[in-house]
C-alpha cells in the first residue's frame, strides 16, 4: 500500500507555518504557546536558553547580536552567524533546522512525520535548495522534498476553486510581512513551472505601520504640540518618547487592518507631551489618509510586474490572473492598484497568509512517501546501540505541589541523559515556556502560577540534535491559591432559591459546587421577578440554602437570608431591575451576602455564621402553606387510585403540618425562643416525606414523561430546522446524567417544563398543532372559565380564524381562553423569592 | 454569543478600566467589576500584567522592550490584557497581553 507525506511546511523568511494534509482537507497546526499559526522564523540565544518564535523577536532590536532572523537569506551561503552569548557559530542551516524542529512541536496530533515537502522561494538556486533540504534532515525529516512558494499557491487556490486544470499564465503576488515577491506562472508539458520572478527583500507590511505613523500620526501630534523632530525622538532608544513609539505602532497596525473593512478607523491614546502634560487623543484616519501614504510603495511593486512582463515580452491581457498571497494582500488599494495598473483581474479566493502552506500541504497529501510505512511516523527517538537507551535517563523532581505565592520553585535530578541534551518547560495553557535550556545533573526554575488553578507544566528533553528524547515524566501539577492544603471542599452545594415564573415555583441555582474548595466567592447579577411596592407587605428575599440543587428548595437548609421589605423602602423596586447579589464563604465557613440594587443605589450586607442560624418567619409561613397544598393534591391523587398506604403517610403529614401552622400563628416577630428554628426542622423533615412518598412510582412516571418528551422535542426541533434552538436544547440536557435518578419530583416537573417551553417556539407556528390546541379549550364546558360570556364569543371568533388558517389570530384567542380558565392546575405553586432564575 | 465578541468586550472593559485611571468612584469601580463578573461567567479570565516584573519565558506576553534588554525588566505599559478562557480541561490562553517593557525609572 502507498503512503503519502501528508507534512508541509512554509519556512518562510519572516514567518514560518506547517500543516498536514490527505484525504480531502488540509489542517494547519498552531502554536500551542499562544495558539498563533504562524511562527516568526527567528532565533534568540539568550544567556542560558534558547528562545523560538515570538519570543525571540522581542529582543531582535535590543540584542542584535545574539538574535537572527532573516537567516533566510543566507541559506547555502558560507556565512556563519557569531553567538556572543555562547561563543560559537551557527550557520543558516543550523537555524532553519531549529525553526523547523519547533513546528513539529505544533503538531498536536502526537505525530512525528518522517516526510515532509517543504517550500522554498522561486528564487532559490540549487545550492540554496540543497540547504534548504539538509536543514530539514538536520531537524530529523528523513525525507524532505521541496516545493516552490508560487507554485504551492497556486495549488491552494486551484483547489480552492475546484479547478480541474489550470490553464494559460498567471502571477503569483506575494506580499508579506516584511518582503515582496511575484513570480510568473505557466503550464508547460503538464507541468506547473515557474517561469520568472522578481522581488524586493525590504518590503512588507511593516513598511505601511510605519508610513501611517510617519505620513499622518506624527505630523499631526508634532503641529499640535509644537514638538520639533518628533519622529527622530521616538525612535531613540532613550528618548522620552520611545514608548510611545511601540505603543503607537501596534496601534499603526490596527488601523491598517481596520481600514481594509471600513472606511475610517480611531486611533485612541494618551499623549504627554514636552512639558509633561497628558491629554487623550482620538485620531480619525479615513482610507484616503492611508491610502495616500501607502500609495508610491505599491505603485512601486507593480513596477517590479511591469519589467518582469516586459523581460518576458509579455503584455498583461497575456496573464490570466494575479493571485494573492501574504497578509499585506487584504489592503483594498494592493488589489485596486493591481487591477487599475495592469488590467489583469486579482483572485483573492483564499486566505493569503496560510495559502503557501495550504497548497503545499494539499501537494504532501498527493504525493507518495519513498519511506516505508513503519518510518513515516516513527516514535520520536531511535536510540544507537552507543546512546543510553531513552529509557534509562533518570529524573527525580521536586516541587511543592500547593502553593500560595504567584511563582513555585522547581527542582530535578537527572542521570543518564544522553550528551549535549537540553530540556524544556512548557505550562500547559500556552501562558509560560522556558526555552531550549542545556541540561545539567540538576536543574532549577522559577515557575510562573496563574491565581486559583491547577497549574500543569510539562518537562521534555531533547538530546544534541534537537531531537526529542523519549521519557515516562509526569506532568509537574501545582495548585495555587485557593486550593491550598488548608482549605477545605464544600460538603454539600450552596444554592440560591430562584423563581420559576413560569411554573410559579422556586427551584434551586448553585453558587458554590459540593467539594469546591474554601475560601470562595461570586457575584451574579438577578433580575427582580415582580414588583415590590414601596411600603407594602411584601418582600424581596435572598435565601441561600445548603444541600443539594437538585433537591426541592423546601428540604434543604437554610444557612442565610437576607430580606428586603416594602416596608424598607424608599420607592417601589421595579419589576425587572438589576439585583447583584454577592457570595463569600470565609475557610471558617462564615457567609456573607451582599445585595446591591443599582435602581435605588442601595447596598444590603448580611454576615451569617454556622453557629448562630436565622429563619425568616414570613417565609417560613409561605413554605408550610405550600407544603400542605402539595401534600393535600398528593393524597387526592393517591386516595383516587386506591394507594391507600401511601396516602396514610400524607394524611399525617398534612396534620403536622396544620398543627405547625397553628404554633406558627402563635409567634410574634420578635419572638427569642427555638421554637421557629424547630418549626424550621420540622418543615424539611416534612418536605422530605412529602417528596419520598412522591418517589418511587410518582418519579419513575415524570422520569418516563422527562425521556418520552426529550426524545420527541429533539425530532422536531431537529426538523424545524433551527439549529439555535437545538443547541440550547442540548444544552438544557448536558447535566441530565448527573441528576435524572437523584433528582426531586419538583426538580423534574420544571426540567420538563423546560423543554415544554423551548419546544414552544416551534410548535406555535404550526398550524396543526395550534388548532388542535384551540380545540382544547373550546371543547371544555362553558362553567370552567371565569366569563362564559366572553368564551362564546372567543369560540365564535376562533372558529372564524381558524377557517381563515390565521395562526396568530387563534393564539390570541387561546391566550384570552387560559386567562379565563379557573382552575389553571396551579394548586402546587409558591410565592416566590422576588428573584428571577 | 460567540467568543470573538466576549474577546472584544474584555478589551473594551479593560479598555475602560485604564481610562478611569485613579478615579475612586465607588459606583464606577462597581459597574467595572460587574463586567469582569459577567466576562467571568462567560469563562473569560481577564488579567492586567501591568506592574508584573518580565521575563523572556512569558509567553502570555507580546512585549515591546524599550530599554536596553538587561537588567530588571518591567511591564511598563499594558495595550491589551492577557486573556484566558476556562475550559473544562484547564485554563487556555486565548489572547497575550500586548505590553511595553522596560527599566523602571
Amino acid at each position: 500500500m502507498e503512503h503519502t507525506i501528508n507534512f508541509a511546511i512554509d519556512l518562510g523568511t519572516t514567518n514560518s507555518l506547517i500543516a498536514k494534509g490527505g484525504n480531502g482537507s488540509v489542517t494547519i497546526f498552531k502554536n500551542p504557546a499562544g495558539m498563533k499559526m504562524t511562527l516568526p522564523s527567528v532565533v534568540a540565544f539568550r544567556k542560558d536558553r534558547i528562545l523560538i518564535g515570538d519570543k525571540a523577536r522581542e529582543y531582535i532590536e535590543k540584542d542584535p547580536s545574539n538574535v537572527f532572523g532573516f537567516f533566510k537569506r543566507k541559506m547555502g551561503t558560507s556565512e556563519t552567524f557569531f553567538v556572543p552569548h555562547s561563543g560559537t557559530f551557527k550557520t543558516p542551516i543550523e537555524l532553519s533546522a531549529i525553526i523547523l524542529q519547533e513546528l513539529k512541536n505544533f503538531i498536536f496530533t502526537g505525530e512525528t512525520p518522517g516526510s515532509v515537502v517543504i517550500t522554498i522561494p522561486a528564487s532559490f538556486d540549487t545550492i540554496q535548495s540543497n540547504a534548504t533540504k539538509e536543514a530539514g534532515y538536520a531537524a530529523g525529516f528523513r525525507e524532505v522534498l521541496l516545493l516552490q512558494e508560487p507554485i504551492a499557491a497556486s495549488l491552494a487556490f486551484a483547489n480552492k476553486e475546484s479547478k480541474e486544470e489550470l490553464k494559460g499564465q498567471w502571477l503569483v503576488y506575494d506580499l508579506g510581512g516584511g518582503t515582496y515577491d511575484v513570480a510568473l506562472i505557466r503550464i508547460e508539458n503538464d507541468e506547473m513551472k515557474v517561469i520568472d520572478h522578481e522581488g524586493d527583500n525590504y518590503f512588507g507590511g511593516v513598511d505601511f505601520d510605519n508610513l501611517i505613523l510617519s505620513g499622518i500620526i506624527v505630523p499631526y501630534l508634532a503641529e499640535k504640540y509644537a514638538i520639533e523632530d518628533l519622529l527622530v525622538k521616538m525612535r531613540s532608544a532613550d528618548g522620552p518618547f520611545n514608548k510611545l513609539y511601540y505603543q503607537l505602532l501596534y496601534k499603526a497596525e490596527e488601523i491598517k487592518i481596520a481600514l481594509s473593512a471600513h472606511p475610517t478607523a480611531e486611533m485612541e491614546f494618551d499623549f504627554t507631551d514636552e512639558q509633561g502634560r497628558t491629554s487623550e487623543e482620538y485620531v480619525t484616519i479615513t482610507r484616503d489618509q492611508f491610502e495616500g501614504c501607502i500609495r508610491d510603495r505599491i505603485l512601486s511593486s507593480i513596477t517590479f510586474i511591469r519589467s518582469l512582463l516586459e523581460r518576458n515580452k509579455l503584455t498583461p491581457a497575456a496573464v490570466a490572473e494575479i493571485v494573492l498571497v501574504g497578509g499585506s494582500t487584504y489592503i483594498p488599494l494592493v488589489r485596486n492598484l493591481l487591477t487599475k495598473e495592469l488590467g489583469i483581474p486579482v483572485n483573492a479566493s483564499i486566505d493569503p497568509t496560510t495559502a503557501v502552506v495550504e497548497g503545499a500541504a494539499w501537494y504532501a497529501g498527493s504525493r507518495s512517501s519513498s519511506l516505508a510505512a513503519t518510518e513515516i511516523e516513527r516514535p520520536a527517538v531511535n536510540p544507537s546501540p552507543s546512546d543510553p537507551s531513552p529509557s534509562t535517563v533518570e529524573v527525580r523532581m521536586a516541587y511543592s505541589k500547593n502553593s500560595k505565592d504567584n511563582e513555585e520553585y522547581f527542582a530535578a535530578a537527572i542521570q543518564n541523559a544522553p550528551e549535549g541534551s537540553r530540556y524544556r518547560i512548557g505550562r500547559s495553557d500556552g501562558g509560560y515556556d522556558s526555552g531550549l535550556k542545556p541540561l545539567a545533573p540538576r536543574i532549577n526554575e522559577m515557575l510562573p502560577l496563574l491565581p486559583n488553578t491547577v497549574n500543569v507544566f510539562r518537562l521534555r528533553f531533547f538530546d544534541a540534535k534537537g531531537m526529542p528524547v523519549a521519557a515516562n515524566l509526569p506532568d509537574i501539577t501545582i495548585v495555587q491559591g485557593k486550593f491550598s492544603i488548608h482549605g477545605q471542599p464544600l460538603p454539600n452545594d450552596i444554592c440560591l432559591e430562584v423563581d420559576d415564573t413560569h411554573s410559579k415555583v422556586t427551584q434551586l441555582e448553585v453558587i458554590f459546587q459540593r467539594n469546591a474548595i474554601l475560601p470562595l466567592r461570586k457575584t451574579t447579577t438577578k433580575v427582580l421577578s415582580r414588583t415590590i411596592a414601596k411600603g407594602s407587605d411584601d418582600q424581596l428575599l435572598i435565601n441561600v440554602l445548603e444541600g443539594s440543587r437538585y433537591s426541592a428548595p423546601q428540604t434543604n437548609l437554610p444557612i442565610g437570608f437576607i430580606s428586603i421589605g416594602g416596608k424598607d423602602l424608599q420607592t417601589d423596586l421595579i419589576k425587572g431591575c438589576d439585583i447583584e447579589l454577592t457570595f463569600e464563604i470565609s475557610e471558617s465557613r462564615d457567609i456573607t451576602v451582599t445585595a446591591y440594587i443599582p435602581m435605588i443605589d442601595q447596598e444590603y450586607k448580611e454576615v451569617f455564621n454556622p453557629s448562630s442560624r436565622a429563619v425568616n418567619l414570613s417565609r417560613l409561613k409561605e413554605e408550610i402553606d405550600f407544603l400542605r397544598r402539595t401534600a393535600n393534591s398528593r393524597l387526592n391523587i393517591l386516595l383516587a387510585n386506591e394507594r391507600y398506604e401511601e396516602g396514610a403517610v400524607l394524611q399525617q403529614a398534612v396534620q403536622d403540618i396544620d398543627a405547625m401552622q397553628e404554633k406558627l400563628r402563635s409567634i410574634g416577630p420578635k419572638d427569642v425562643t427555638d421554637v421557629k428554628f424547630q418549626l424550621d426542622d420540622q418543615k424539611r423533615k416534612i418536605a422530605q416525606t412529602i417528596e419520598s412518598v412522591a418517589k418511587g412510582e410518582t418519579q419513575t412516571l415524570l422520569r418516563e414523561e422527562y425521556f418520552e418528551k426529550k426524545e420527541y422535542y429533539r425530532e422536531l426541533l431537529t426538523a424545524s430546522g433551527q439549529p439555535e434552538l437545538l443547541r440550547k436544547f442540548d444544552e438544557m440536557n448536558a447535566q441530565e446524567t448527573e441528576w435524572i435518578n437523584t433528582a426531586s419530583t419538583q426538580f423534574l416537573r420544571v426540567r420538563i417544563k423546560e423543554m415544554d417551553r423551548l419546544v414552544w417556539e416551534v410548535r406555535r407556528k404550526d398550524l396543526h398543532y395550534v388548532t388542535w390546541l384551540y380545540t382544547v379549550y373550546a371543547m371544555k364546558p362553558l362553567e370552567a372559565f371565569s366569563n362564559p360570556k366572553e368564551i362564546k364569543a372567543l369560540r365564535a371568533r376562533g372558529d372564524e380564524a381558524l377557517t381563515r388558517k390565521n395562526i396568530d389570530e387563534i393564539l390570541t384567542i387561546i391566550y384570552r381562553m387560559y386567562d379565563l380558565l379557573i382552575d389553571k392546575n396551579d394548586g402546587e405553586t409558591i410565592k416566590g423569592t422576588g428573584l428571577r432564575g | 454569543m460567540s467568543q470573538q465578541l466576549w474577546i472584544r468586550m474584555a478589551n473594551l472593559v479593560f479598555e475602560l478600566e485604564k481610562k478611569l485611571g485613579d478615579n475612586d468612584s465607588p459606583g464606577l469601580k462597581r459597574n467595572v467589576q460587574r463586567m469582569k463578573d459577567v466576562l467571568d461567567e462567560a469563562g473569560i479570565l481577564l488579567m492586567n500584567p501591568m506592574g508584573e516584573p518580565y521575563q523572556e519565558t512569558r509567553t502570555d506576553l507580546e512585549a515591546n522592550i524599550t530599554s536596553p534588554a538587561k537588567g530588571g525588566l518591567f511591564v511598563l505599559d499594558v495595550i491589551k490584557p492577557v486573556l484566558y478562557a476556562h475550559q473544562e480541561q484547564g485554563k487556555a490562553l486565548l489572547q497575550r497581553g500586548v505590553v511595553i517593557v522596560g527599566t523602571r525609572s
